[in-house]
């Protein structure tokens, strides 16, 4: 049976690099910008079907230009057993 | 499941994620998350059981089974914040090879250590393994019985366990995982303090305004402590961060000051600040002339192998490895004076002007500094020097036990600290810093556990490395192994750890979740409950002690360390296990279980289930019939109590996002040493530094050599190999994932290396080459790219999975002092297959 897989994160990158770090992570599949923050914070959450998908997700943000780190909050998961979509 | 139940948990998501930034959100509907009703999850908190950084995780169930997690807002060590590992808390315990039932090794209905795997019941494990516990003892004696345990057990699980080997049995050979992972540290930390752990606390990351690293990639391996000091960084822009390593890692992101050294030349560099730090005159004397001593170590002191080694014959000291005698300020002066930055620079192979803003960073009276380090020095043939050396820097300067300026040894695993360390699970050691070869220790301990005098044995046990060497000799013949992995943990696999574990006049036991590497290679292996299936109790870096409470049941038949232990001890009576002089002595004893005498002693079993958390399971508890977990915590408490290592009673710790021991009236300790920070730190004028450990109240600061490594490159074997984690272990999946068979080796391992390296042998990125060194060999594939950057001529493989064997490849040298193994450095060659 399928999973539905949510986290969320707190990434933080350089302030001068806020914009251009926030478009490259909002264009990474399975993620998504929720709020930023001027001090170089950025509220993102992932979603996928594992936990190794969102492991992946935060690996790829990781890389995105300026940040430097990417701290995890909250995971819970559920079967998805009616998947409405199909999800990255 | 509907949208709407998505969208919620992703609200939910969201919301703690803005609580923990300290962030408000646009337009959403914030109560959500705080609506338990409609989520119909049940919270509880417990610490990470993944690194040492001990954050506390809020855990939540639905149906017996762990759903979800997030950073625990009021824990003060992670503030909301969890980390990428934490990811995979909510499903270690659901991997589909759980282990459920005991499983012998059996052939025709009979244990046969050539036999397959069967199933059996806890009733015929238990039989067959006491029985072999026993004729080991009656044949050979307690030496020839021994555990080998973890810094993961929790902290009953350790003390329950010691008891069980030092007392019980009468056995010294225990000895904790750790051994691999913080024993130079602990070894670093008596010969300069007398007291094990560090002084300051994670406070000092807000405090400082320096950080170095040495050898330890926080990026990766602790990165909720990172993501402080990369705030404490991007917050104010006069802090630096030095970086030191034999290879760049994610760590260098944050650099101001990167630092690649030829690998064992970390020792040259400390000396050189020190050195840096006398020349331009900036030694605080008023301190060192109070608060410290001037002494030399000895030197030439061996690489900890066999005894028949070259290297061994060779060395002059290796008899007296930790001594030591007194010298001067003057003397030390001079012992360092030839560490110049040319020296230094020479051999390290770091520009000279980088070497000088490093040491500016300690010399400066106005910077303070934080130094971290793990495995980089801990695991070096060194190691305990390396951490002498950096606290003799420290101490030149002051810089010492007040907030910013923190010498701090960071841990690996969960209770590094608060189980193997102060519960003391190794084989030198009793609780709280006492070991067993002091009389005055083992009297106490004795009179703790209500043992007739002489009870416990004064000879350190084997120790671990030493414990898979008298396995394969045939010494060492009834063996536990619980909570760890150490098959594929320790160096040199199979010369020394498989011959020895296969040996057939060996008995091999391993407790586990899950189907290791060490698993297979056992006779006998029993399932364990892990971390939220049982309450416990760990202890981090920073000296926080924290418990948790059992929240789901385990799966099958699967049982805690605790129960296990306890259980077991009920198969010996006294007679099997003392002999007649101690009994004459206790005679109350005779006719009694090992499990009366050790569990049943008007102790450990004094607090009723009345006092359970009775909306949460408590298997054990249930099935002794008392609280197994406090009874436990507070015999083990009084070793500690007015010593310096006090802990307070166990409920409070329940309640609390643990506490900073030592815990006196009601308050921790957060810098120990401090006059006024630490109540057991005294001074005429109330005020300054007592470093209490030492019976003069003073720390020392050694004289302590360059010396070479055990093995270096040479024509044949042309490259280092340094030994580490990547984060991907974790992703992966190492506590679920398993391979089936032990002897096959997956192809799609890494190993990272620098691209004139792999061109110069011919070699591209995603080639299967072979590892080979002198003892044996491992297949991978070449990585020239990641974010590990090797430099030329040095190599890194990842060991922390069951798939990358390298540990067939390394070299069990050790810390002569620490006995911990340098799985940092041996050399290679590298060829195309």
């Amino acid at each position: 049976m399928s999973e539905y897989h949510v986290a969320s994160l707190i990434v933080r990158c350089r302030p001068e690099q806020l914009y251009t770090a926030t478009r490259e992570l909002g264009v990474i599949p399975g993620a998504e910008v929720h709020a930023t923050d001027i001090s170089g914070k950025i509220i993102v959450t992932a979603e996928g079907t594992s936990q190794q998908t969102i492991a992946h997700i935060s690996e790829q943000m990781r890389i995105v230009t300026g940040v430097v780190d990417v701290a995890a909050v909250y995971h819970e998961y559920a079967p998805d057993s009616s998947s409405p979509s199909p999800l990255p | 499941m509907s949208l709407d139940r998505r969208q919620f948990m992703k609200a939910s998501a969201v919301t703690a994620a803005a609580s923990a930034a300290g962030m408000s959100l646009p337009g959403q509907a914030t109560n959500l998350y705080t609506d338990s009703a409609d989520t119909q999850l049940n919270w509880n908190k417990a610490p990470c059981r993944f690194c040492g950084t001990g954050c506390s995780i809020n855990v939540a169930t639905r149906d017996n089974m762990v759903v979800a997690t997030h950073g625990d807002f009021k824990s003060p060590v992670n503030r909301g914040l969890n980390c990428v590992k934490g990811y995979f808390l909510s499903k270690i315990m659901y991997g589909e090879d759980r282990l459920t039932q005991p499983l012998l090794r059996m052939s025709n209905g009979q244990f046969d250590k050539n036999g397959e795997f069967t199933p059996v019941s806890w009733d015929t494990a238990f039989d067959v393994m006491a029985d072999k516990f026993k004729q080991a003892l009656k044949n050979k004696g307690p030496t020839s019985v021994g555990m080998f345990g973890s810094g993961q057990w929790t902290v009953m699980e350790g003390y329950a366990a010691v008891k069980l080997m030092k007392a019980g049995f009468r056995s010294n050979n225990i000895d904790p995982n750790a051994r691999h992972c913080m024993a130079s540290a602990v070894a670093g930390f008596m010969r300069t303090f007398g007291i094990d752990e560090p002084m300051g606390c994670y406070d000092d990351m807000e405090a400082a305004d320096a950080f170095v690293l040495w050898g330890s990639n926080m990026a990766e391996m602790h990165p909720i402590l990172w993501t402080r000091i990369t705030d404490r960084r991007l917050s104010a822009s006069h802090v630096k961060v030095a970086v030191l390593s034999t290879f760049e890692h994610r760590s260098f992101d944050l650099a101001d000051i990167p630092i690649v050294f030829t690998p064992h030349t970390d020792l040259a560099i400390l000396n050189f600040i020190a050195n840096y730090i006398i020349q331009n005159d900036k030694v605080n004397q008023d301190f060192v002339s109070k608060h410290t001593r001037f002494v030399r170590g000895n030197t030439d002191i061996g690489y900890g192998l066999r005894d028949d080694d070259p290297l061994e014959q060779a060395a002059k000291n290796n008899a007296d490895a930790g001594g030591f005698e007194d010298i001067d300020f003057a003397e030390f002066a001079r012992f360092v004076s030839t560490y110049t930055v040319e020296y230094a620079s020479e051999l390290s192979g770091v520009p000279q002007e980088r070497l000088i803003q490093l040491a500016e960073l300690y010399a400066d009276p106005n910077t303070k500094v934080m130094s971290l380090w793990t495995m980089g020095f801990n695991q070096h043939t060194r190691g305990v020097w390396c951490n002498n050396m950096v606290y003799n820097i420290h101490l030149l300067t002051g810089k010492i036990a007040e907030p910013g300026n923190s010498p701090f040894s960071l841990t690996g695993q969960p209770s590094a600290c608060g189980t193997a360390r102060e519960v003391g699970t190794f084989s030198h050691r009793l609780p709280a810093d006492m070991v067993v070869a002091n009389p005055k220790h083992r009297q106490i301990a004795e009179e703790i556990w209500k043992l007739p005098e002489g009870t416990i044995e004064a000879k350190p046990g084997f120790h671990a490395v030493m414990q898979n060497r008298m396995l394969k000799d045939g010494v060492l013949n009834a063996y536990w192994v619980q909570c760890n992995n150490n098959m594929q943990a320790a160096a040199n696999m199979n010369q020394e750890g498989l011959p020895g574990y296969r040996n057939p006049k060996n008995f091999i036991v391993v407790s586990d979740a899950y189907p290791t590497v060490t698993a297979q290679a056992a006779d006998l292996i029993l399932p364990a409950a892990m971390w939220v299936e049982k309450e416990g109790a760990y202890g981090n870096a920073e000296r926080r002690t924290q418990t948790w409470y059992q929240q789901v049941t385990p799966p099958g038949e699967a049982k805690s360390d605790c129960w296990q232990i306890m259980e077991f001890s009920k198969r010996f009576t006294m007679e099997e296990v003392w002999p007649d002089e101690l009994l004459q002595k206790a005679p109350q004893y005779r006719g009694k279980t090992l499990y009366q005498v050790l569990f049943e002693n008007g102790q450990v079993n004094q607090f009723g289930l009345d006092q359970i958390n009775q909306s949460l399971p408590n298997d054990d508890a249930k099935h002794f019939g008392f609280y197994i977990q406090k009874g436990l915590f507070e015999e083990y408490a009084t070793f500690g109590r007015g010593h310096g290592h006090d802990l307070a009673p166990y409920e409070n710790y329940h309640s609390a996002r643990g506490l900073r021991w030592p815990v006196v009236n009601g308050q921790e300790t957060l810098w120990r040493y401090k006059v006024g920070s630490d109540p057991y730190a005294k001074s005429e004028s109330g005020e300054g530094w007592d470093f209490y450990g030492k019976p003069d109240g003073r720390a020392l600061i050694f004289a302590l050599p360059y010396e070479p490594p055990a093995e270096s490159p040479d024509e044949t074997y042309d490259m280092w190999l340094v030994t580490g984690r990547v984060l991907e272990h974790w992703h992966s999946g190492s506590m679920t994932q398993r391979v089936p068979e032990l002897y096959k080796a997956m192809p799609d391992a890494l190993v990272y290396m620098h691209p004139d390296d792999a061109k110069n042998r011919g070699l591209r990125r995603g080639d299967e080459v072979s590892i080979q060194s002198r003892r044996g060999a491992m297949r991978t594939r070449v990585e020239t790219r990641g974010r590990n950057r090797m430099p030329v001529g040095v190599v890194f493989v990842p060991w922390f999975d069951a798939s990358r064997l390298i540990n067939k490849v390394t070299l069990d040298a050790t810390d002569p002092i620490s006995k911990q193994t340098d799985f940092k450095k041996c050399a290679v060659k590298i060829e195309k297959v």
